[in-house]
């Protein structure tokens, strides 16, 4: 599963923001992906300034320099370039629509196998052997 | 040791309920990975509007672990599904608003970053 956590500064996202990058999120990854809408998860935590968080998908922890961070987990399988690709819409769509500049927002992108997760009962299927969109 | 964290849409998942579903993940790891294995379980509330699923609010709880390394995947399927289904029994949710990983301790991720 696409697992997708935005760290943000307190109180810079209303509602209507959140909503909004999380949807622009699952249009980014499923555009580049193909997995289906359902399995992009997107969540917000509001931090006082830069900082590190546990990273989801790995063992160690995710330091970052930025107010805005995402802190992305995916299965594995994908190249770099794919990932990067991923990673880099993500902080375009998460800089326009809080209206921060992209130098604002830096991220990282951690993987799991695929067999290492069960969603709704059953092992996740590897990237491209799932359905469609 | 084992680590366990679930994260879970605020209300979702009522306080009283923690403790058993803590206790199931505890008999579920002994079953399925052995005895002795200290395991600890840690809870994070999203708030109501900070959680999303396919772009909509999400009702999904996640439960999140870290293994010891060199389980194989027969192993590990079955903690997968012993956990989900405790939690589903216990909790009365569904099983797709549910999410349970276990990954191993020493897995790097092998992140991408910009």
């Amino acid at each position: 599963m696409p697992y997708y956590r935005c760290l943000t500064p307190k109180g810079s996202l209303d509602h209507d923001q959140r909503r909004r990058i999380a949807t622009a999120f699952t249009d980014v990854h499923c555009g580049i992906s193909a997995a289906p809408r359902n399995f992009v998860h997107v969540a917000f935590f509001e931090v006082d300034g830069p900082g590190a968080i546990a990273d989801s998908h790995g063992s160690g922890r995710l330091e970052f320099g930025t107010p805005y961070f995402i802190a992305g987990g995916n299965r594995a399988g994908r190249s770099p370039a794919v990932r990067k690709e991923i990673l880099n819409g993500l902080i375009s769509c998460l800089s326009e629509i809080a209206s921060v500049p992209k130098e604002d927002v830096s991220g990282h992108i951690s993987e799991l196998p695929a067999s290492w997760t069960m969603e709704a009962g059953e092992v996740l299927p590897e990237p491209g052997e799932e359905p469609g969109c | 040791m084992v680590e366990f964290q679930c994260t879970v849409p605020a209300g979702q998942i009522p306080q009283a309920i923690r403790g058993t579903l803590v206790q199931a993940i505890e008999q579920a790891c002994g079953e399925a990975l052995g005895p002795d294995l200290l395991v600890t379980v840690d809870w994070i509330d999203i708030p109501k509007g900070f959680g999303f699923r396919g772009g909509e609010p999400s009702k999904t709880s996640l439960v999140r672990g870290k293994i010891p390394d060199g389980y194989d995947s027969e192993v590990r399927t079955r903690l997968l599904k012993e956990i989900g289904d405790a939690w589903c029994r216990i909790s009365g949710g569904r099983q797709d608003e549910l999410v349970v990983s276990a990954r191993d301790r020493s897995w790097t991720g092998a992140g991408v970053a910009l």
